[in-house]
């Protein structure tokens, strides 16, 4: 009698105050806890639509492996973000060849792609030499062996006029998280010598 | 407070919520939320049926017109993603007078992604192979604005955009 005479006085507040709070007594929302909490099974919110803020929002994701219960909330900060950007700068590069630069990212972890290049010849280096009409091919490639990420950069065919010529290379990795991003990894095509082709489907699972 | 079953809200969390560690960065998940039902769920790209934040996949176009590919259609919805050539290179040499600058990319063309890859002014002696890394990004994380410009820089080798879209 007296647990219902109690649950009477409560709904009663609550509907006169609208406001329920657990650990506050001022709630300003609906029902406001101060301090954690736990949901068994799914969490459903009601959509929101973004406002255009750059740099006004936090990327959140959760630990499985949190203490006391799995799935606290954590703050995503700058350096565990799921992709990262490192620059690279490579200075006194034999003429043009940089054949296997091993970063010794680990490939099980990360794939990586390369991008922002730029060459810059070192003093007298007059570029790619070449005395005919072969202009050679330029090669810009991360690639795996074993188990980690390298880099190959230069004219495979051609080089520099001298053996003391250097170049310096500066790009950019992208490094992308293998547990956010999928990787469709590498398909062929054959255009049996025609300057159009199709896929077919796209890619499945995109 | 624990709630053995689904919740419901407007609004889930307002306090400040502590940074990931280094402990954590290996076994964190992203959440996102299903417009359909509004329930939260995790990011798990190892799923066939989870896309990820994107995915990465490298064409190998063997067997070209030389060092010509003109249009490879790659039959990606350009409503629904976009596509960007990350890196790309050609297997062979090419020939000619002058030299050139590679280009390549991709565009959208009946609503359909296409890779086109080209040295302009010089070619390969035999058909070679280009291969191109390209991102794909479903346009629910990447919103691609119209084309900006011409910015004429009047026979000058700079130039500045003064209003630039994101500030």
């Amino acid at each position: 009698m007296k647990k219902l005479y109690l649950i009477s006085i409560f709904s009663a507040a609550a509907q006169i105050h609208a406001q329920v709070g657990i650990g506050t007594t001022t709630p300003t929302e609906k029902l406001e806890i101060v301090g954690s909490t736990s949901i068994g099974t799914s969490v459903t919110i009601d959509p929101t639509n973004y406002v255009n803020n750059p740099s006004g929002f936090t990327i959140v994701g959760t630990d499985p492996q949190s203490a006391t219960v799995n799935g606290q909330v954590v703050a995503l900060e700058t350096l565990y973000t799921p992709v990262t950007i490192q620059p690279y700068n490579i200075t006194n590069v034999y003429r043009d060849d940089l054949n296997d630069l091993n970063l010794n990212i680990p490939t099980d972890k990360y794939f990586i792609t390369i991008a922002n290049f730029e060459a810059i010849p070192s003093l007298g280096n007059k570029g790619i030499y070449t005395s005919n009409n072969n202009k050679g091919h330029f090669i810009f490639d991360a690639f795996q062996s074993g188990t980690t990420w390298h880099v190959k950069i230069g004219y495979p065919t051609l080089n520099t006029e001298n053996t003391t010529d250097k170049y310096t290379y500066k790009f950019d990795v992208i490094l992308y998280s293998k547990r956010f991003f999928k990787n469709l990894g590498e398909v062929t095509y054959n255009l049996n010598g025609s300057n159009t082709g199709s896929a077919g489907t796209a890619p499945i699972g995109i | 407070m624990d709630v053995n079953g689904s919740y419901k809200s407007s609004k889930i969390i307002t306090g400040t919520l502590p940074f990931i560690t280094s402990n954590e960065k290996d076994r964190y998940l992203l959440l996102n939320q299903s417009t359909v039902d509004n329930r939260v769920r995790k990011i798990d790209p190892t799923q066939p049926a989870s896309p990820g934040l994107a995915s990465i996949i490298t064409y190998k176009l063997a067997n070209a017109n030389l060092d010509w590919v003109e249009s490879f259609n790659t039959k990606i919805n350009s409503q629904d993603y976009s596509v960007m050539v990350l890196s790309a290179y050609f297997d062979r040499d090419v020939k000619g007078t002058t030299t050139a600058i590679p280009s390549y990319g991709v565009k959208s063309v009946n609503n359909e992604w296409i890779l086109y890859a080209d040295y302009s002014e010089v070619a390969a002696a035999t058909n070679g192979t280009w291969t191109l890394v390209c991102a794909i990004y479903p346009k629910t994380y990447v919103k691609i604005f119209p084309e900006r410009g011409p910015f004429n820089v009047n026979s000058t080798s700079s130039g500045s955009d003064n209003n630039p879209i994101l500030q």
